[in-house]
């Protein structure tokens, strides 16, 4: 008796065993069709929308997609976001659309379709000619994902601090520096230490300090981005008069003390606190400094510093990648379907409601000129209006891997510590960049360099 | 005849049960030793297959490159190398005070002090703290405005204010005193355990021959608890020299990546959803944590056969 019960629970525990773990390999067969609905998936990265979205696709399921027979089912998967699509798309268990991560893994690994493929989607991508490039939104001539909003940098600066330091013009309005120069005297005529108020923070601990304060600025002061187009080389002289600006600003102690061990969200919370005049910041430190750290003082948004107000170019815009198409999705679902969620999640009335209500910037200052935006959402209309200002950055040839230069570390290690002069560092940097590059392209024969020079280049303001 | 027989039947029988216990061994074992061979057996031979190659995941820049990642190691990639000068570093300050602090609670909670087992429970517990809360914890303290910075100033040590992630001293002084305080208690409770296996009576005998608490420590107990010590050892030592993510949230390797240990260092450079890069230079990753666990290997022989006389002081 004993035994047969000890050998039935074995028996029980096995199987249980046995479905529990098929239940793991079992490929979920959703009905994609209920009552003549199609359900496409739809997953993203991006939390800081996902209200927004949810609501616009609520909306879409509501009114279009009940007349076209389409159900978005939008899924924010959130910070291991790449991870998880890495892994769904190697199981096959992938959503029909996604925003877009690592382009030329993607299509090299035939996971994603061309819009040129889809139903009148040659047509439809005329209108995006002249943001596609080859290389990030297209490969071989195909185009796979179509730029859909704009991240752009700016100066914040505290109102308040200006004010109380006399920094305005004749209106009593706070006057924000225009150039590097005038970056380092504003922060050292800022600086109060006895009120532990600092004129600038440097959150040289976060690994995109450098990135974001000295390399992006970049492209308003040198009209490019790294690499020269025309020149054909990397070319990083232009920085010198930048980073000694920074090295004044550490000699005349009027940053927030404790830079090396302070990451970004640390000095945008301080920024929001109101001890801090200024700080380099991206136009969805926007959402941060509203919502994340709401801050305390009034702020306001100004160009970026230049190095020489008569050469002035274009500030830097990233675009940011909108969705893609799953080859496996066209298995099952039908591709005029597929085609209407692209247009929906590309349209220029998704991006208009986005920047109403503070959550994107479109690609181009047109499409939202005469959009009025409440009183809460005035520093987001003054990062809009940098849109005038601004263009996308050129491409940068590829660099051999393992002889990159690790510019922030060397920076902090050698410059920012006094063993290096500036001139040296920005010398070696570009030595060794243009090396790495060098590299490269003798290992890929097959890639040609000339595709990032263009002798035509030119984006003065 | 009969009795033949039956012996014959026993023989049988104890067979049929030996097979039957066999397969049930057998059972039991395949279960980890599946999970072995999928989760450690494949992804070592994965990173040695993929140390031959420039990989980055993308299958127009794959190509086999031989040891060509193993060159680039050991005559251009400095940081490497520098990275593992910090992690010995870092484990000369740590280990030791790491180990004579666990030495010194233990002995004093093997003296059957009163709420033993609550100190035991209070030493153990920064172990089980999450590294993020540590980093967090210990860079607020840290900090420039931190507490460490007013308590020394108050108490007049220091003239202004000492900014602790500003020098590869300082930064490595906070990363060692953290890791101290993270690891001991663990330390404490290895060594309490092998304190109790030292018998009174040895101590008894010492007593009346009027050996002192110094001497006791020195001629008994140490030697008793040295095989056990050994252990302690070896385990601290890997422990410390394979720290990773306390370096990344306490200093993120800087200021400079000064001090970025060699773990530290790999996963920061290398593993995708740390580095910054889309694609990273998995290939060059791999050859790089090839020459680490060779390297770490070699450590752990070399530990075991210099410190082999320790399991044999008595």
């Amino acid at each position: 008796m004993k035994v047969n019960f000890k050998r039935t629970m074995c028996i029980i525990t096995v199987l249980l065993l046995i479905v529990g773990v098929m239940s793991g390999c079992s490929k979920d067969k959703q009905t994609s069709t209920k009552n003549g609905v199609q359900t496409i998936t739809v997953w993203s990265g991006h939390s800081h929308s996902k209200q927004f979205f949810e609501k616009a696709i609520n909306d879409f399921n509501r009114n279009t997609g009940e007349k076209l027979g389409i159900y978005i089912d939008y899924q924010v998967k959130g910070e291991s976001y790449v991870q998880m699509m890495e892994l769904a798309l190697q199981s096959g268990d992938a959503p029909d659309m996604f925003y877009s991560f690592n382009l030329q893994k993607l299509v090299e690994n035939n996971h994603i379709v061309p819009i040129d493929d889809m139903p009148g989607g040659e047509e439809y991508l005329k209108k995006y000619a002249k943001y596609v490039v080859e290389g990030d939104n297209c490969f071989d001539g195909k185009t796979y994902v179509l730029p859909i909003t704009s991240t752009i940098r700016g100066l914040v600066y505290n109102k308040d601090m200006f004010k109380e330091a006399g920094i305005v013009d004749e209106n009593g309005e706070p006057l924000p520096p225009k150039t590097f120069e005038e970056l380092r005297e504003t922060a050292k005529k800022l600086t109060n230490s006895n009120k532990t108020k600092y004129g600038i923070i440097l959150p040289l601990k976060w690994s995109g300090w450098f990135a974001s304060d000295i390399l992006q600025p970049m492209q308003s002061y040198a009209g490019f981005w790294q690499y020269s187009p025309v020149d054909e080389k990397y070319d990083f002289s232009s920085l010198v008069p930048v980073i000694n600006s920074f090295l004044g600003i550490k000699e005349d102690k009027s940053f927030f003390p404790g830079a090396e061990g302070i990451e970004n969200d640390a000095a945008r919370a301080q920024f929001a606190a109101g001890n801090i005049g200024m700080k380099l910041a991206y136009s969805f430190d926007f959402a941060v400094l509203t919502n994340q750290f709401p801050a305390t003082c009034d702020w306001g948004v100004a160009p970026l510093p230049v190095v020489d107000t008569d050469n002035c170019y274009k500030q830097l815009a990233s675009y940011d990648k909108g969705i893609v198409i799953n080859s496996k999705a066209l298995e099952t679902k039908d591709k005029e379907l597929i085609m209407e969620v692209f247009k929906f999640f590309n349209s220029d009335e998704l991006a208009v409601e986005a920047y109403k209500q503070g959550i994107n910037l479109p690609l181009e200052w047109e499409t939202i000129k005469d959009v009025e935006l409440s009183d809460e959402l005035k520093q987001w209309g003054e990062f809009a209006k940098l849109l005038e200002i601004s263009a996308p950055y050129n491409r940068t040839p590829k660099q051999e891997a393992s002889a990159k230069f690790d510019v922030q570390n060397e920076f902090l290690a050698n410059v920012w510590s006094g063993e290096e002069s500036t001139e040296a560092f920005v010398k070696r940097y570009e030595d060794q960049t243009n090396l790495a590059t060098k590299q490269y392209y003798e290992a890929h024969p097959e890639e040609d360099i000339a595709e990032f020079n263009d002798k035509n280049w030119n984006i003065r303001r | 005849m009969v009795c033949l027989s039956n012996k014959k039947r026993n023989t049988n029988g104890m067979q049929k049960r030996r097979r039957t216990v066999t397969i049930q061994a057998y059972a039991m074992i395949a279960l980890p030793i599946i999970g072995f061979f999928v989760f450690t057996v494949y992804p070592i031979l994965w990173t040695f297959r993929w140390s031959l190659f420039n990989y980055n995941g993308i299958p127009s820049d794959t190509m086999f490159v031989g040891l060509d990642n193993f060159i680039k190691l050991f005559t251009i990639d400095f940081t490497y190398w520098k990275a593992w000068g910090n992690t010995l570093l870092f484990a000369l300050c740590k280990i030791p005070i790491e180990l004579a602090l666990a030495m010194v609670i233990a002995l004093m909670l093997n003296s059957k002090v009163k709420g033993g087992g609550l100190f035991r429970s209070i030493f153990y517990l920064p172990n089980v703290v999450s590294v993020a809360i540590i980093g967090l914890i210990f860079s607020s303290m840290f900090g420039y405005f931190g507490i460490i910075n007013a308590t020394l100033t108050r108490l007049g040590i220091i003239n202004g204010a000492i900014d602790w992630f500003a020098s590869k001293r300082t930064a490595m002084t906070v990363l060692v005193v953290a890791s101290v305080w993270n690891t001991f208690g663990l330390n404490v409770m290895y060594i309490l355990a092998a304190l109790t296996n030292v018998s009174e009576d040895l101590y008894e005998s010492a007593r009346l021959d009027g050996v002192n608490s110094i001497q006791k420590f020195f001629y008994i107990t140490l030697p008793l608890i040295a095989p056990v010590f050994q252990t302690i050892l070896l385990l601290s030592i890997l422990g410390t020299l394979c720290v990773n993510e306390f370096v990344l949230v306490l200093t993120g390797g800087g200021p400079g990546g000064k001090t970025f240990t060699m773990m530290s260092y790999l996963t920061k450079q290398f593993v995708p959803g740390f580095t910054e890069s889309m694609s990273p230079a998995l290939g060059y990753g791999c050859s790089m944590s090839v020459i680490t666990t060779l390297l770490l290997g070699i450590v752990a022989v070399a530990y075991n056969r210099f410190s082999e006389k320790m399991s044999n002081l008595y």
